[in-house]
């Protein structure tokens, strides 16, 4: 999926000249990662796509601050960036369910060696945690999704969202407790190997 | 019991963002709870869950064409250009503007609005007074525009004088001093020409005293005309508060001195000055009252008036010294050209450079917001 290193510098380059077609190869390159973490942060496949799309139209424009960072780090700040907006738009007037509406043309093909069911529960376990994520208040889906999905470190993630470093640990702390003791409620849906792990007997007070 | 503490700890741990002190203390901590233990592996599987979940397919491709970003050029605003552009213009019109400033309230060589605004502030004033021309001392070399000066300097009297109308105190002599903090120096950064505007007086580079031996009427034309010479220049300076705040006024009313003459047309500012130093009739012939204002900047020094009254019935004779602080010959001083015709609308200096400062002010405003603007984007 990710090209030779050189070989996306050379895109990088071609495009800050304005090659549309070396971007889009670049897009074509990391679109599906863009998409994704923009649908774990809003939780919906439209506006997801919409977000993802404005955020290339920025990066195409924004291509010469590019200076020998990694792009697929850069762009995802970029989508980062666009979904935090559009969070704090929604925020604002709230419309987006907390339904997941993933379909199955947005998931991954699976894996052969899967029998239909494992597909199926698969599936509906991916569902479920998305559904966790998506109960999480802006904030704490924010910093979840970039440190837990994304696995950005937490100085990173602080500097992304213009927060400091206590606030992001407190963020993490709370937003994964919470989907632990969401993905309680759906233990069924767990693999057996996490079932009793994420099933402890402990209470925070 | 765990506590939100010890899940922050235990999420940190997790994720490797402890000191290794912390992490050590955690260790210790772990070995001997295990509640601590499971509730860290709980933790634990919950992240790597979210880890497994899988990259999704975008619904459509997200490539870009020539429309989209034609369109979409078009469309952000410039933010930064502007912001760049308006602080640019914005130096340049407080420069401008100061440069007008000064030019018209200091220099003889300004613009010859100035020049002949300053000069007919004095003459106007002069022959209101009904004095002959030959009362300006001759070897007085005064620049033009050190009429202005003085008219500052009795503005400040003025205001000295007001403040003692009432005081009850007889003490020579009565002295203003006005003594701004800011040094009238021009600077090109936004907040230094913003508190210039507000707290500064025009800059001078001569000192001028000038001796009233006798009515106040008399220096109450004097006063008046060039001080409405200088009003449009001060409006800053005199109505700010900052400004205001930044001069310090001290006035001591003096053994009152007898007044040859009714104050006659005089303007009220001058009869204010008068009433100051008259306030105290039991005093009598005291010894020769004097009215002192001393601007004082934290520069050299920019305008000193002394308007002194004897006791009884002195001769109606007033003299104005001008002296520069530098070397006279270093200085290009000139002659004054008395000339007792000019317009009153002549006198009063071009506001022109104060609307530059202005405008470079709001632009500078307008860079501001669009820099923050475009930091946010």
């Amino acid at each position: 999926m990710v090209g030779k290193p050189d070989d996306e510098a050379q895109l990088v380059r071609a495009a800050q000249r304005g090659d549309l077609d070396a971007f889009n190869t670049l897009v074509l390159r990391y679109q599906d990662s863009a998409f994704t973490l923009a649908y774990r942060l809003l939780n919906d496949r439209a506006v997801a796509a919409d977000v993802a799309q404005e955020a290339m139209i920025t990066a195409f424009q924004r291509l010469r601050s590019l200076r020998g960072e990694n792009f697929r780090a850069w762009l995802l700040r970029i989508v980062t960036n666009r979904c935090y907006d559009e969070m704090r738009r929604q925020r604002r007037r709230p419309t987006v369910s907390l339904t997941s509406d993933a379909s199955d043309e947005d998931l991954p093909i699976p894996d052969p060696g899967q029998t239909p069911e494992e597909v199926a529960q698969q599936r509906e376990l991916e569902g479920a945690i998305q559904r966790c994520i998506a109960a999480l208040n802006a904030d704490q889906r924010l910093v979840l999704v970039l440190c837990d999905v994304e696995g950005m470190e937490y100085h990173d993630i602080a500097q992304s969202i213009g927060a400091q470093i206590g606030t992001v640990k407190s963020r993490i702390s709370r937003a994964r407790s919470s989907v632990r003791d969401c993905l309680k409620k759906v233990r069924e849906l767990l693999p057996s190997s996490y079932r009793l792990i994420i099933d402890g007997e402990n209470r925070t007070s | 019991m765990i506590t939100q503490d010890d899940l922050e700890l235990l999420n940190a741990y997790l994720d490797d963002a402890l000191s290794p002190e912390e992490r050590a203390v955690v260790d210790a901590r772990l070995v001997a709870e295990p509640a601590l233990r499971q509730e860290l592996e709980s933790l634990r599987a919950t992240a790597e869950l979210l880890r497994r979940l899988p990259t999704l397919r975008s619904p459509r491709d997200l490539t870009l064409t020539q429309q989209m970003v034609r369109t979409s050029r078009t469309l952000p605003f410039p933010a930064v250009t502007v912001s760049l552009i308006s602080a640019a213009a914005s130096i340049a019109l407080i420069v401008v503007g100061l440069v007008m400033l000064q030019s018209s309230g200091q220099f003889a060589t300004g613009s010859p609005v100035s020049d002949q605004a300053s000069e007919a502030s004095l003459t106007d004033a002069l022959s209101v007074a009904g004095l002959p021309t030959s009362t300006v001392l001759p070897s007085a070399t005064v620049l033009p525009t050190l009429a202005l000066e003085a008219s500052l300097a009795l503005q400040n009297t003025v205001a000295a004088g007001a403040e003692a109308r009432g005081a009850e105190t007889a003490s020579p002599p009565t002295t203003a001093i006005a003594q701004p903090t800011q040094p009238p120096v021009a600077k090109t950064s936004l907040p230094a020409a913003a508190l210039l505007l507000t707290a500064t007086p025009l800059p001078g580079l001569a000192e001028s005293e000038m001796r009233d031996t006798n009515s106040p009427p008399v220096a109450g034309m004097l006063l008046e005309s060039t001080v409405t010479a200088l009003a449009n220049a001060m409006d800053f300076a005199a109505e700010a508060p900052a400004a205001m705040d930044s001069a310090t006024f001290m006035a001591v009313p003096s053994a009152r001195p007898d007044v040859g003459g009714p104050p006659g047309e005089a303007g009220a500012a001058a009869e204010e000055l008068g009433d100051a130093a008259t306030r105290d009739d039991g005093v009598g012939a005291a010894a020769p009252q004097i009215a002192q204002a001393t601007l004082l900047p934290t520069s050299p020094p920019l305008a000193q008036v002394t308007r002194s009254a004897p006791t009884a019935t002195p001769p109606a004779t007033r003299t104005l010294v001008a002296t520069p602080p530098v070397e006279p010959s270093a200085t290009p001083a000139a002659p004054v050209e008395l000339e007792a015709d000019r317009d009153e609308a002549d006198v009063a200096p071009s506001p022109d450079g104060r609307l530059f400062i202005g405008l470079g002010v709001l632009l500078g405003f307008v860079a501001v917001f669009f820099a923050v603007w475009a930091r946010r984007q």
